[in-house]
């Protein structure tokens, strides 16, 4: 073996999905770099400046989110963080639409023949009755160009590919890229060993993945429990295109379906375990009190619910990181993050039907990352 | 349910919204990181290429190390070095001396 990969032309043209080449990868790995640096060195910083410096000073110690903002929002550092959050996100779309421009064309021809060579093991299903609701469907959620479901081309895939290329580079961004690259399904696998942790006697022998995205985690389920039917469900249509032509191009069987999570078209009681993956902070609250209601409805009895989203309940977090975190809603297509924060999960969960002896809304830690878990158990 | 309506967010498309009280200084620095990751780009393409070189033989490693320009190839660089400095810096001269 060599020191290094090597990616041959007929190998390049095989590989379904996102792939950059030389010097796409340096640029998307330089990206990563300054947004590392901008998460931890420049934020560490700030934190400090807020706490040595800007409370100590103030005339009555900021109490609410909006008091820290208006101590922090004049100071040039924070200023600098905002220009520098704000160009990191310029140039991580800039750099993986390159990729996509590239390899678009190529990819629609694979997800083509794909179709046409028959779903040998999963499925797709395409909705043109599906209506995307807002912030997904009126926002750039993370400024991304034309947001998740924005169509150029006859079976666009450009959505995708582009989200798709972007997770590699947040998980350098948050640390998370120190020592060994984990697997590609790695957050899936870590979502199914939570949900053993709450149910280690369920054996589901079906599973529905909602907001799925591109699929790559939804593989996860399927390959945790290789007996179960292993659905996933989004309203972003370049999605569940891509989700299928990955599946069937890494040969896991999987049935994906463009659907609204909080108005399904499967039967009462389909599912023996229901999962999600940042997801809810994408929606509203009226959606997030519908999904729960449906995923109870879908739930067999003896089933679990375990979904998984961003851990910044105000509780949790400090002052600052609350300014940092709004600073998302205003300037980076977050409408919802800071409304979903102020909710409390287990009484959604409790209100959507869930007792509250088997409603859990907990958190979880997967290497430097931790994160909110909540749903609950139907009992059998 | 009536939904309660999302609070602003940014305009679709934007890349210019500034943050700072000089947003001139704030788009040069901007084009500054850009280029930075450009340069980060180039560099690892060349090292890629002396990598290569090196793995197959066509030259040793640290040849490039040990690389020293001469003649008209020394003459050629000294005068794009030159040609470069003059560009970026002689406009900054013309316009203080227009300012002074």
């Amino acid at each position: 073996m060599g020191k290094h990969d090597v990616m041959t032309p007929e190998a390049d043209k095989a590989a379904f999905g996102f792939s950059p080449n030389h010097d796409e990868a340096a640029r998307m790995g330089f990206v990563g770099a300054l947004k590392k640096f901008i998460n931890f060195d420049l934020e560490n910083r700030l934190t400090a400046l807020f706490d040595k410096e800007l409370v100590p000073a103030a005339e009555k110690p900021p109490e609410t989110r909006e008091e820290a903002e208006a101590l922090v929002e004049g100071h040039p550092l924070y200023q600098l963080w905002g220009t520098l959050t704000f160009h990191s996100q310029n140039l991580l779309w800039e750099a993986v639409q390159v990729t996509t421009d590239r390899t678009i064309d190529a990819n629609i021809a694979q997800y083509r023949a794909i179709l046409e060579r028959g779903a040998a093991q999963g499925s797709i299903a395409l909705s043109d009755e599906l209506l995307v609701k807002a912030p997904v469907a009126t926002t750039e959620i993370h400024r991304q160009p034309g947001g998740y479901w924005r169509e150029r081309r006859a079976d666009d895939l450009e959505a995708a590919l582009n989200y798709s290329g972007t997770v590699e580079l947040y998980r350098i961004a948050k640390g998370m890229a120190a020592g060994e690259r984990p697997a590609p399904d790695s957050f899936g696998r870590f979502v199914a060993a939570v949900a053993r942790k709450h149910a280690p006697d369920l054996e589901p022998q079906s599973v529905l993945d909602m907001g799925c995205g591109t699929g790559e985690q939804t593989l996860a389920y399927k390959r945790e429990w290789p007996d179960a039917d292993v659905h996933g469900i989004d309203v972003a249509r370049p999605f569940i295109r891509f989700a299928h032509a990955y599946a069937e191009d890494a040969g896991v069987p999987v049935h994906f379906a463009e659907m609204d999570a909080g108005a399904t078209h499967y039967p009462d009681e389909s599912f023996d375990l229901i999962v999600s993956i940042i997801m809810f902070h994408e929606t509203s609250k009226a959606q997030v009190r519908d999904i729960m209601r449906e995923s109870w409805r879908l739930l067999r009895p003896g089933g679990l619910v375990c979904h998984l989203d961003v851990p910044y309940q105000p509780h949790r977090v400090p002052l600052i990181k609350q300014v940092t975190n709004h600073w998302q809603v205003r300037h980076n297509g977050e409408p919802f993050w800071s409304g979903f924060a102020e909710l409390d999960m287990k009484e959604e969960a409790i209100a959507a039907g869930f007792d509250p002896e088997h409603a859990f809304a907990t958190y979880e830690s997967v290497g430097p990352a931790a994160y909110h878990f909540f749903g609950g158990r139907k009992p059998g | 349910m009536s939904e309660t309506p999302f609070p602003r967010g940014p305009r679709a498309g934007d890349r210019n919204t500034t943050f700072t009280d000089d947003p001139v200084k704030e788009h040069l620095l901007r084009g500054l990181v850009t280029v930075a990751m450009e340069l980060s780009v180039t560099r690892e393409r060349v090292a890629t290429l002396e990598a290569l070189l090196v793995e197959n033989g066509l030259v040793d490693a640290g040849a490039a190390d040990a690389y020293e320009p001469a003649g008209e190839d020394a003459a050629a660089r000294a005068e794009r070095r030159d040609r470069l400095v003059r560009s970026i810096l002689a406009p900054l001269l013309e316009s203080l001396d227009k300012e002074g």
